[in-house]
């Protein structure tokens, strides 16, 4: 139906690196990233706008699965967790890029960012080690790493425009 | 239109996305086709 399907992939089906994107295996996964979804892309959406989103959406869930399809070429991948772990990426590339500007929010406020962002990253590994073993680690972690990737681009096109 | 969340939108790509998932996830599913993740 537009799995990521590697032997698939490299025969033409370019369209599944998207539509693997939408696809879920159960209604736990589909639960779990929905709410995440809820979560992590109404704030995006909020701070960097719409057409940003869809950007880093699209762009996330193509690295992630073509990193996924690359590292893994034996499995069945589907999910959006490609995308989730993708703005995660761009979160925490963001907060890492714009550290001085968190001056004025404090040191105590600082402090929580951090420990939230730990604590993100901890429970996220944790949730993943201890859960089944048919979950795409190459996939997050490339979706992830492009993410970081992303925000370092748009803060590079950002100094040079203004 | 905003609800009672400040960021969460009503007309937004976050509400899109996710009547996409939905969409897709129940055709999945009247269909069939994610049995053992076979046709996925």
């Amino acid at each position: 139906m537009g799995a990521n399907v590697p032997i698939l992939i490299r025969q033409g089906g370019v369209w599944r690196l998207i539509t693997a994107a939408v696809l879920h295996i159960n209604f736990m996964h589909f639960f779990g990233n929905i709410s995440s979804t809820i979560i992590l892309l109404s704030r995006f959406e909020y701070t960097f706008g719409t057409l940003n989103c869809i950007i880093i959406y699209l762009v996330t869930a193509i690295v992630g699965n073509i990193f996924s399809a690359l590292c893994n070429t034996t499995t069945i991948k589907a999910g959006a967790s490609t995308c989730l772990y993708g703005l995660l990426g761009v979160m925490i590339g963001y907060i890492i890029i714009n550290w001085r500007g968190f001056e004025k929010i404090g040191p105590i406020l600082k402090c929580q960012l951090v420990c939230l962002c730990l604590m993100l990253i901890i429970f996220t590994i944790l949730f993943t080690s201890v859960g089944p073993n048919n979950i795409d680690y190459f996939g997050h972690l490339g979706s992830f790493l492009a993410g970081l990737f992303i925000s370092g681009i748009n803060d590079t096109i950002l100094k040079t425009l203004c | 239109m905003e609800m009672c969340c400040p960021v969460f939108r009503l007309l937004s790509m976050t509400t899109i996305m996710l009547l996409i998932y939905l969409g897709v996830f129940i055709a999945e599913a009247v269909i069939g086709l994610n049995r053992a993740g076979e046709l996925l």
